[in-house]
């Protein structure tokens, strides 16, 4: 049989110290750091007090039970240190409260060291009189050891001492530098934050950080491996047991008290366990709420009261205007408990919104005013753990009297999907921070996690990353899976078809490409843009297989479209004459071409095509032809203001002079029409010194005339004509 | 003067997350360093200026401070002699702004 292990939600005092080291997470730096410190203050004279400050179950108690156990495992302190734990719930009315109390916890921790009738001698003093008597007996027994005073709650201690109370204490302090104090706290407080208070600047404040999504995990896998739980370690690693994390995240708001409870529920298979599981939850969380709630003033607890029932975030306004409080006065208290951390506010413009901080107080608030009906955040909830089919599958209404676990089955269905929006919304902005850092594998990772809420949406991230980090081949797989899924809108559809095809011809797979965009125009329900994109790139597929006839037809049916946006069909206007020129007269081609200059987009980027692309065609005609074509479309593209454009086509046109094995006097007519066509013109100045240059490299097969071109236009053409040039 | 009040939300503006996530804003730290410094005796060191920051905040980043503290410097808000402490660099300005900040030393 498994040992039973215990661990206490409530009071990680009472939890076996290694166990609570086994399930630490986050502040192991913060541990040594304390525990550092304490360890000198018992050894020298040198005394630090350090506060701990965080909101109810951030794990104060956790921390400082084991910082106890490490500094009692230390053998040189074993002689040093003497430890007065104060009780959490020790009422302090003045000095005399914490010397009885010192004095009561060494006499039972070290009964040969100090005396356990510590209350005879000063029975019948005045309070501060005995309570300074008890504290020199302590110290005069202490011998040449320090005390180790761990207080807890220490905003109720000194509210209860009182400011008489504090100085004095202060004082002590001061005068016997024997005591090192560990002390938490759930805010700040006016006792140590004023500057004319006694203990201002006297801790050393540490504020506890609450836990995040990883932090978490790392919690409740430490716990079910404590518990043996090999099933739920497995399952925390899968993307569905992240994504349920992500949602008890949300609910617990980083609390790591809230984890230790929820971290049995992660496996809840069936519905009405989970419900059943949740209802529980509540029964025992809500005393410890409402305790929060009595303890604040009748103006703040109405307050909570109403933003609890609103189940959004809301403007002061509506908060005062619903619980009938005076508007400034509201935005005071407000304030005041946004302080104390129980509600969170985000300003938008002028206003501020406030909502519940712990999306769990509302849940244990509203039971009480349930009666039996199902609990809103519950229903919530299990709308985002299970999912939307699973819900409508295991409702049967034939089933007559409803059991419990339909009724709150019926309630997820009806609600709004709150929580699941807000993890989508969450996890997507997390993605696309890990993509803009080019963190793929962590992109991967989370979209896994959405892929259990919104699969859609999640292989579109999939397909994102993969093009990005150059996976075509797993990027073309990840769009089938969206042309698989039964859900997926007909859009979305045609473009991962579009996408697809894209990818394909990335990988030079311009068969399949083909086929691809092909299937978007034989779509019925393909939205118009992506039949345009289709036709487009179908164009372009097409010419690149050499089906120069296909290729035209495809872009005179783009031209075709109506109401085509000016950028695609300029760009079908300059990629048309490109296909002509393989069956046309040049008169053809060239009006082609006249006819893109004036009917396109002068702004749009793709405005004068790329001529690299028209002059390989050019080029693959017959030198007969050269001259003509040279001498039309040099001034075609001066006057139309694209010369720069024609100057790259030219510069591209010598890796094919250099590659394709023209005769010399060939390379020397391309070469000639050129210099002849585009004598005087400023922009092609330098690719036509590039080119001549190229051509007696390539014939003379040396990069000696290179260098009569500059520097940096040198380096552009070296790799071009680096084919032909021996090793 | 009201110029030196109203400048730091401008000059200091965004914010940084305190150890629960909540935004704080840098013009609202400034202002309290400011008002922590016009009522000290004496000039403050980073790590007095730290703790009581940390006292009516809940902030977990010392970085924050110190970078806070330079900038006041450069804007000459403040000065720090050899040893790193900082105090208000003008008298006037500093009295002016305990009587503006309504704050007793």
């Amino acid at each position: 049989m498994n040992r039973r292990l215990v661990i206490s939600a409530y009071t990680p005092s009472n939890t076996d110290r290694e166990l609570l080291k086994r399930i630490f997470v986050q502040r192991e730096r913060l541990l040594d750091q304390i525990v550092d410190r304490l360890a000198r203050s018992m050894l020298t004279d040198d005394k630090h007090h350090i506060l701990l400050i965080g909101p109810r179950g951030s794990g104060k108690t956790h921390l400082v039970a084991l910082v106890e156990y490490e500094l009692r495992r230390r053998g040189e302190l074993s002689d040093a240190m003497r430890v007065a734990w104060l009780g959490e719930d020790d009422t302090f009315t003045g000095l005399i409260d914490i010397a009885l109390g010192i004095a009561g916890q060494l006499a039972t921790e070290y009964p040969e060291e100090f005396d356990a009738d510590y209350r005879t001698p000063v029975r019948g003093l005045n309070s501060d009189d005995a309570a300074e008597s008890i504290l020199k007996s302590i110290i005069a027994r202490l011998d040449k050891r320090n005390i180790l005073l761990i207080m807890e709650n220490l905003d109720r201690v000194f509210s209860g001492l009182g400011d008489l109370g504090q100085k004095k204490w202060r004082a002590f302090l001061q005068e016997q530098p024997r005591i090192a104090t560990l002390a938490t706290s759930q805010q700040l407080f006016d006792g140590i934050a004023r500057r004319d208070e006694a203990f201002f600047g006297f801790f050393d404040i540490q504020h506890l950080t609450p836990l995040s999504v990883d932090d978490a995990r790392e919690l409740i896998r430490k716990i079910s491996l404590e518990q043996k739980k090999g099933d739920l370690v497995a399952y925390l690693d899968s993307a569905e047991g992240r994504y349920r994390i992500r949602a008890l995240h949300h609910l617990a708001g980083g609390n790591h008290r809230v984890y230790v409870l929820l971290a049995k529920f992660l496996t809840k298979e069936s519905l009405d366990d989970l419900v059943h599981a949740f209802e529980h939850l509540a029964e025992d969380l809500t005393p410890y709420f409402q305790e929060r709630v009595r303890t604040l003033p009748p103006q703040q607890a109405r307050i909570v009261q109403c933003l609890c029932n609103a189940n959004r975030a809301m403007t002061v306004k509506e908060v005062a205007e619903d619980s009938f409080i005076a508007e400034g006065n509201c935005s005071k208290q407000l304030g005041n408990l946004k302080q104390r951390g129980y509600v969170q506010s985000q300003k938008r413009g002028k206003e501020s919104f406030y909502e519940m901080a712990e999306p769990l107080m509302r849940l244990c608030l509203e039971v009480k005013n349930q009666r039996g009906r199902p609990l809103k955040l519950v229903a919530k909830f299990l709308r985002a753990w299970f999912p939307e089919s699973q819900l409508q599958k295991t409702l049967n209404p034939a089933s007559g009297a409803s059991s419990r676990g339909d009724a709150y089955r019926a309630a997820a269905l009806e609600t709004d999907a709150g929580i699941e929006k807000f993890l989508r919304v969450n996890l997507n902005a997390e993605i696309s921070k890990c993509i803009s850092n080019r963190q793929f594998d962590r992109a991967l990772e989370l979209s896994s996690e959405l892929n259990f809420v919104a699969p859609l949406s999640a292989s579109l991230v999939r397909v994102e990353v993969l093009a990005r980090s150059g996976s075509y081949e797993e990027c073309a797989e990840e769009l089938s899976k969206i042309l698989d899924m039964a859900e997926a809108p007909a859009e979305q559809k045609a473009m991962a078809l579009v996408n697809r095809g894209v990818t394909y011809r990335q990988r030079g797979d311009t068969e399949r490409a083909l086929a691809d965009y092909t299937a978007v125009l034989d779509m019925a329900e393909a939205p118009a843009e992506q039949k345009a994109q289709a036709l487009f790139n179908r164009g372009v597929a097409q010419w690149q297989l050499g089906q120069f006839g296909p290729a035209q037809q495809s872009f005179e049916q783009l031209l075709a479209v109506p109401d085509l946006p000016p950028q695609q069909m300029t760009a079908a206007l300059f990629a048309l004459p490109e296909a002509v020129i393989a069956g046309a007269s040049r008169e053809q081609v060239i009006a082609a071409l006249e006819s893109a200059f004036r009917t396109g987009d002068s702004a749009a980027e793709c405005y004068g095509g790329t001529p690299g692309d028209l002059l390989a065609m050019v080029l693959r005609r017959g030198h007969q032809e050269w001259d003509g074509y040279i001498a039309a479309l040099v001034p075609l593209y001066v006057n139309n203001k694209a010369a720069a454009k024609l100057g790259h086509g030219v510069t591209h046109t010598i890796e094919l002079l250099a590659t394709e094995g023209y005769s010399e006097s060939q390379l020397d007519a391309w070469n000639r029409a050129w210099q002849k066509a585009g004598q005087g013109c400023e922009e092609l100045e330098i690719p036509l010194q590039s080119l001549d240059a190229a051509v007696e490299a390539i014939k003379t097969r040396s990069d000696r005339p290179l260098f009569r071109l500059p520097l940096e236009v040198r380096e552009i053409v070296r790799p071009l004509v680096a084919k032909s040039l021996p090793e | 003067m009201e110029h030196f009040r109203g400048r730091l939300k401008i000059d200091y503006h965004g914010s940084s997350g305190d150890a629960n996530g909540r935004p704080i804003l840098n013009a609202s730290l400034a202002s309290a360093i400011l008002d922590l410094l016009a009522i000290a005796p004496t000039p403050q060191t980073i790590d007095e200026v730290w703790a009581a920051m940390k006292a009516r905040l809940a902030l977990d980043n010392r970085d924050q401070i110190i970078q806070l503290l330079k900038s006041l410097a450069q804007d000459h808000y403040l000065t720090s002699d050899p040893e790193k402490r900082y105090s208000f660099r003008f008298p006037l300005i500093r009295q002016w702004w305990v009587l503006a900040q309504g704050i007793r030393s």
